[in-house]
C-alpha cells in the first residue's frame, strides 16, 4: 500500500520526465487498439451481418438425441438426418416461453439448387428456407431493393440476390423452375413464383449465390417432412451462463418428454459447424495484426528502457534517499514498478479512450460501399470499427508485459546506487 | 572542429544513449523490412493473379459469363458464349510488339462428380487451354504435384486434368487410418464391439486378451489396413454370407491390387479400401469412409453445352486429375484440361473459344495494348469487349489493400517513435547539458554553433543506428529473400519471397533523417533564444 501510494506521489512529482514515455505508450496503443478494432469490425460485420442472414444468432444448440454424436463421427446427411427434431414449432414454442431464454429460432440446411428463367438455366444457388414464424430474424439482415418480400401465401415463392438481376433478368411475378437434387439425394423439379431482388443489411459478393424460398418451396426443395429440421439454435438472455442454461434445459426437456440433447453453440462438432472459409481468412488477419503489434511494441520498449534509465539516473538523489530511510532495494523495484505500470497503464488507457474516440467518428460517418474488393475488406459493405472485450485486454496486457520487462531489464542496474550519493549531491 | 566536438560529445554520453540507439536501429530495419514486405507483398501478389488466373488482358465476347456484375465471384449462368479467334484478330495481337503470347480458352463452370457418382461438394471454373501457348501465357500455373503431361490424344480413355492445390478445408483426413471419432460406439457397447473384433478376427488381435485399451485396439485395426491379405482376416460368418457392401468392398480392393495405379499414392489409395471393407464388415459401428480428393483417381466432369440462347444438356465425361497447380490461395477451383478435348465433346470449332488471354512483354504495356485492341474491336463493330488484369482481378485488390494500408500505418509509427524519442533526446541535451553549452560559449561558440553541435550530434547517431538497422534489414529481407518469409497464407506455400531494392533504403533513410532533423531542431532552436549570460550563470 505504501509502495502503491509513493508511487503515485512520485508519478505526479515527475510527471514532466515521464511525458514521453505517456506518449509513446499512448500513440502505439492507439494504433494497436485501431488495427483490433478494425478487425473487431470485420468480425462483426461477417457474424452478424452475413451469418446472421442465414443462421440466427445462437448459445446453445438443440437437437435430437444421437444428432450430435453422429456429426462428430463425420456422418454424412442421410445418417444425420436420421435425428432430426420432428414437429420443431411446438418445441420451440415451449423453449420461447422459458424466461432465460431470449430468442429461439431453427437455421434452414442450406440446399444447393439450378434455376431455370426465360429459358435458360442459372446454375449453383443455395437455397434457404424462410419460417413465417421466424421471418423477422432474415428481415433484420437483409432490405427488398425490388418486389417484395414472402407474404402468406401457399404457393412456392423465391427471392434472389440483386446483383444476379443483370443475367437472370427476372420481374417479380415471373415463374422460374428449380431443378436439381433434395438433400435426400431425389431429384426435384418444382415451379416457384420470383418475388423480387433483395439486398444483405451488410453485403458481399459471396451473397450473390443466396436465394430464400418460403416454406412451401422450402419443403419440396429440401425433403424435409412438414416440421421437420435438424437442429434449433436458442439464444439465451444476457447475464445467462451457457453451462446453467444447458442442465435447466436438459432438466426442461426431461420433464417435458421431449428426447432432446442441447451442447454449446461455441463447442459444435467441426462437420456442423458454420463458419464460412472467409471467417478464416479475417482470423488470420486478425493473427497478423497482433502479430505486427507485438513487433511494435518490443521495439519501443527499447525506447522506453532507455527513458526509464536516464530518469533514474536522474533521480539518484531520490533513490540515495530512501536507502538513508532503510528502504530495502526489493521495495524500490516494487515502488518504480508501480510508478512505470501506473503511467503506462495510464498511457495505454488515454491510447484506447482516443481509439474509441476515433471509432466513434468512423461510425458516425457511416462509411459504405458496394466495391466487391473493399466488401471483402471490410466483411461487409460497411466500414464498422468494432470493439470487444478482448482488444482492449491485448493492448492493456501488452502494455503490462512491455512495463515488466522495462522493469526486470533496467531497475536492478539503476537501483544500485550508494546512500552516500545522495548526500553527496546534497552538499 | 565541428566533427571533433560532435563525436568526442557522442562517446563522452554513450552509455545513457545505448538503448535509444538499439530502438532507432531497430525502427530504421523494421521501416526497411515493412516497405520491402508491402512492396513484395502488392507485386508478388499482382502478379501471382497475372500468371495464373487473369493474363495482362482477356478479350471476350460482350455478354460474356464472366462479366456479371462486378467481378463478383459466383456467376450463375450456364450457357457458354463463344468468340471467334479470327485470322484477322490473331494477326492484329500478332503485330502488336508489346504482346507475348495469346491463348485462346474455352472456360465454363463445370460439376465434378467421383466414380460413384457422389459431387465432389463444389463448382469450379474448367479451363480448356491452348497446351502450346499455356505455359507461356500463364506461367504461374506450375505443376506442385504429380505429373507434368496436360496434352491429350483421342485414344486416351481419361481427358488429364490440372487442379488448383487443395486448399485445408477440401482435405478429407482420417480415411486412411482409424481414430476414435470412427466409430459411433460409446461406453459399454464400445467395450463389447472391441471384444467382438478382437474375437471375429484373431488373426489381428493374437495376443488379446481380457479387455482392449483403445489404443491398442486403434493400433491393430490400423496394422489391419497394412495386411494384403485382410480379406481372408475376415470372420468366416462374413465370408460365407452375401452382402453386397463386403462384396462390392472386396471387389474394388482386388481390382485395386491388381492393378495399382503408376502414382506413388497407390499403398494410400489400398489403405482407404480395407478401411472401407471393415467399415462394410461393421456398418453400424464404424462411420463411412469418405473419399478424398485425389490424384488419378477417376472423376466425371459435367459441362454445360456451349449453346448461348437454349437450355442445353450438359456433355459429360470421364477425366483423371493428373497434377495440382499453384493458384491464388483462398481462391481454388481451377481445373486446367487440353482445349481440344473439349472442343472435341462440345462440338466447338478450332477457332471459338469463350475468351483469350493476352500475355504482354510488361506490365507497363497495359493500357497502350488495351486502348489499342479496344480501337480494333470497336472499328470492326464487333461484340467482344477487352479487360484488363485490374478489373479482372479486383477481387484479389482488397487483400493487397489491406495489407499495404497495414504496413503503411506500421512505418509511419515507426517514423513517429523515432521522431518521438529524437525531440526527447535534444530535450535532455538542452536541460542536461546546459552548463556544457555555457562552457563552449565561454569558449566563443554562438548559440547558433551549439545548434549544429547537438543537431549534428543527434543526426550522426540516427546516420550510425540507421546503418547498422540498414543492415539488420537487409540482412532479414535476404534471408526471405532465399527462404520465403513463413506464415503470409495469401502465397502459395504461405511464403513471400522478399525482393531487396536498393531504393526502400534511399527511402528509408530519407524518411528518417528528415523527421529527426526537424524533430531535433525544434527543442534546439530553444538555446539561440537563451541569453548566453544566463548558460554563464549556470556554468559558473
Amino acid at each position: 500500500m505504501l509502495s502503491a501510494k509513493l508511487a503515485f506521489r512520485n508519478m505526479l512529482a515527475h510527471r514532466q520526465r515521464s511525458r514521453i514515455m505517456f506518449v509513446v505508450i499512448g500513440l502505439v496503443s492507439f494504433v494497436v487498439f485501431l488495427f483490433m478494432a478494425f478487425s473487431d469490425g470485420q468480425l462483426h460485420n461477417f457474424k452478424t451481418g452475413v451469418i446472421a442472414l442465414t443462421d440466427p444468432a445462437a448459445d446453445v444448440v438443440v437437437s435430437a438425441r444421437g444428432f450430435k454424436t453422429a456429426a462428430e463421427q463425420g456422418e454424412d446427411f442421410r445418417e444425420l438426418s436420421s435425428h432430426s427434431v420432428e414437429g420443431y414449432p411446438a418445441v420451440l414454442r415451449e423453449l420461447r416461453a422459458l424466461p432465460y431464454v431470449k430468442r429461439a429460432a431453427t437455421p434452414t440446411t442450406p440446399v444447393p439448387m439450378n434455376l431455370v428463367a426465360h429459358g435458360l438455366r442459372h446454375e449453383n444457388f443455395t437455397l434457404r428456407g424462410v419460417d413465417p414464424d421466424q421471418a423477422y430474424l432474415v428481415r433484420e439482415h437483409l432490405r427488398m431493393k425490388e418486389g417484395s418480400f414472402f407474404g402468406a401465401s401457399d404457393e412456392p415463392e423465391i427471392i434472389l440476390h440483386y446483383k444476379t438481376a443483370s443475367t437472370t433478368h427476372l420481374r417479380p411475378g415471373d415463374a422460374v423452375t428449380l431443378s436439381g437434387k433434395n438433400l435426400f439425394g431425389q431429384v426435384v423439379v418444382q415451379q416457384a413464383r420470383f418475388k423480387g431482388y433483395f439486398v444483405g443489411e451488410q453485403d458481399i459478393p459471396n451473397l450473390a449465390e443466396l436465394g430464400f424460398v418460403n416454406m412451401a418451396a422450402y419443403r419440396l426443395v429440401s425433403g424435409f417432412a412438414p416440421h421437420e429440421t435438424l437442429s434449433l439454435f436458442v439464444e439465451l438472455r444476457p447475464g445467462e451462463g451457457k453451462a446453467g442454461a444447458i442442465q435447466k434445459l436438459g432438466e426442461w426437456a426431461a420433464e417435458r418428454g421431449f428426447d432432446l440433447e442441447f451442447w454449446d453453440y461455441d463447442r459444435q462438432p467441426r462437420s456442423t459447424l458454420r463458419v464460412h472459409a472467409l471467417m478464416r481468412v479475417y482470423d488470420l488477419l486478425r493473427l497478423i495484426l497482433q502479430s505486427m503489434s507485438v513487433v511494435v511494441l518490443t521495439i519501443v520498449t527499447f525506447g522506453i528502457m532507455s527513458v526509464v534509465s536516464v530518469n533514474l539516473q536522474d533521480r539518484r538523489r531520490e533513490i540515495g534517499t530512501y536507502y538513508c530511510l532503510g528502504s530495502e532495494k526489493g521495495f524500490l523495484i516494487r515502488l518504480y514498478t508501480l510508478e512505470l505500470l501506473m503511467i503506462n497503464l495510464a498511457a495505454a488507457v488515454a491510447g484506447v479512450l482516443a481509439g474509441l474516440a476515433v471509432r466513434q467518428v468512423v461510425q458516425s460517418l457511416r462509411i459504405q460501399t458496394e466495391e466487391s474488393g473493399l466488401q471483402f475488406l471490410f466483411g461487409g459493405s460497411h466500414l464498422t470499427m468494432g470493439v470487444s472485450v478482448g482488444t482492449v485486454i491485448f493492448v492493456l496486457s501488452s502494455i503490462v508485459v512491455v512495463t515488466f520487462a522495462t522493469a526486470v531489464t533496467t531497475l536492478g542496474s539503476r537501483l544500485q546506487v550508494s546512500p552516500v550519493a545522495a548526500l553527496r549531491e546534497t552538499e | 572542429m565541428y566533427l571533433t566536438l560532435m563525436v568526442k560529445g557522442l562517446l563522452r554520453h554513450r552509455r545513457s544513449g545505448r538503448r535509444l540507439f538499439v530502438l532507432f536501429a531497430l525502427c530504421s530495419a523494421a521501416v526497411l523490412f515493412f516497405l520491402t514486405f508491402r512492396d513484395s507483398f502488392t507485386a508478388r501478389y499482382r502478379q501471382l493473379a497475372i500468371d495464373t488466373s487473369t493474363a495482362h488482358l482477356q478479350i471476350m465476347p460482350s455478354d460474356s459469363p464472366k462479366l456479371s456484375p462486378d467481378g463478383a465471384c459466383t456467376d450463375h449462368r450456364e450457357a457458354v458464349v463463344l468468340l471467334d479467334y479470327t485470322q484477322d484478330l490473331e494477326r492484329f495481337l500478332r503485330s502488336l510488339p508489346a504482346v507475348e503470347s495469346v491463348m485462346l480458352a474455352l472456360e465454363s463452370k463445370a460439376a465434378i462428380y467421383t466414380a460413384e457418382g457422389e459431387p465432389t461438394g463444389f463448382t469450379p471454373a474448367v479451363i480448356g487451354v491452348d497446351t502450346l501457348t499455356f505455359a507461356r501465357t500463364l506461367p504461374g500455373v506450375r505443376v506442385t504435384e504429380g505429373e507434368q503431361a496436360l496434352a491429350w490424344t483421342p485414344s486416351m480413355r481419361d481427358i488429364p486434368v490440372f487442379r488448383s492445390a487443395l486448399e485445408e478445408s477440401e482435405i478429407v483426413w482420417d480415411n486412411d487410418r482409424f481414430v476414435r471419432d470412427n466409430f459411433r460406439l460409446q461406453s459399454r457397447d464400445w467395450e463389447s464391439f472391441k471384444l467382438a473384433v478382437a474375437r471375429d478376427m484373431p488373426g489381428l488381435f493374437a495376443d488379446a486378451r481380457g479387455p482392449l485399451q483403445d489404443r491398442r485396439f486403434l493400433a491393430s485395426m490400423n496394422q489391419a489396413l497394412d495386411r494384403a491379405d485382410l480379406p481372408a482376416l475376415l470372420p468366416s460368418s462374413v465370408r460365407e454370407t452375401y452382402d453386397y457392401r463386403v462384396d462390392d468392398a472386396v471387389a474394388a480392393l482386388e481390382q485395386a491390387s491388381a492393378d495399382p495405379p503408376p502414382h506413388g499414392d497407390g499403398e494410400r489409395r489400398l489403405k482407404v479400401l480395407r478401411k472401407r471393407l471393415l467399415q462394410s464388415v461393421y456398418p453400424q459401428a464404424i462411420t463411412p469412409v469418405r473419399d478424398a480428393i485425389e490424384l488419378n483417381a477417376p472423376y466425371t466432369l459435367a459441362i454445360p453445352s456451349a449453346r448461348s440462347a437454349t437450355l442445353g444438356r450438359p456433355v459429360v465425361f470421364p477425366i483423371k486429375m493428373t497434377a495440382y497447380v499453384q493458384s491464388v490461395p483462398f481462391f481454388p477451383g481451377r481445373y486446367y484440361v487440353d482445349g481440344r478435348a473439349l472442343r472435341a465433346r462440345l462440338g466447338v470449332s478450332e477457332r471459338q473459344g469463350t475468351n483469350l488471354y493476352v500475355r504482354l512483354a510488361s506490365e507497363a504495356d497495359v493500357p497502350a495494348v488495351k486502348e489499342a485492341v479496344a480501337g480494333w474491336i470497336a472499328a470492326r463493330h464487333l461484340p467482344y469487349v477487352v479487360k484488363d488484369h485490374q478489373e479482372l482481378g479486383k477481387i484479389f485488390a482488397s487483400t493487397t489493400m489491406a495489407l499495404g494500408a497495414i504496413t503503411s500505418v506500421l512505418i509511419v509509427l515507426f517514423v513517429a517513435t523515432v521522431t518521438i524519442f529524437v525531440v526527447n533526446t535534444a530535450l535532455l541535451a538542452v536541460v542536461k547539458r546546459r552548463r556544457e553549452i555555457g562552457t563552449w560559449i565561454a569558449l566563443g561558440l554562438s548559440p547558433a554553433q551549439n545548434v549544429v553541435i547537438l543537431c549534428g550530434e543527434i543526426l550522426v547517431l540516427v546516420l550510425v543506428s540507421w546503418a547498422i538497422g540498414s543492415i539488420i534489414g537487409t540482412g532479414v529481407i535476404l534471408l526471405f529473400h532465399r527462404t520465403g518469409m513463413p506464415g503470409v497464407v495469401f502465397m502459395p506455400g504461405s511464403r513471400l519471397f522478399l525482393d531487396f531494392r536498393p531504393v526502400h533504403l534511399a527511402v528509408s533513410f530519407a524518411v528518417l533523417f528528415f523527421a529527426s532533423g526537424v524533430a531535433s531542431l525544434v527543442p534546439l532552436l530553444r538555446l539561440v533564444r537563451v541569453k548566453p549570460v544566463e548558460l554563464l550563470k549556470e556554468a559558473a
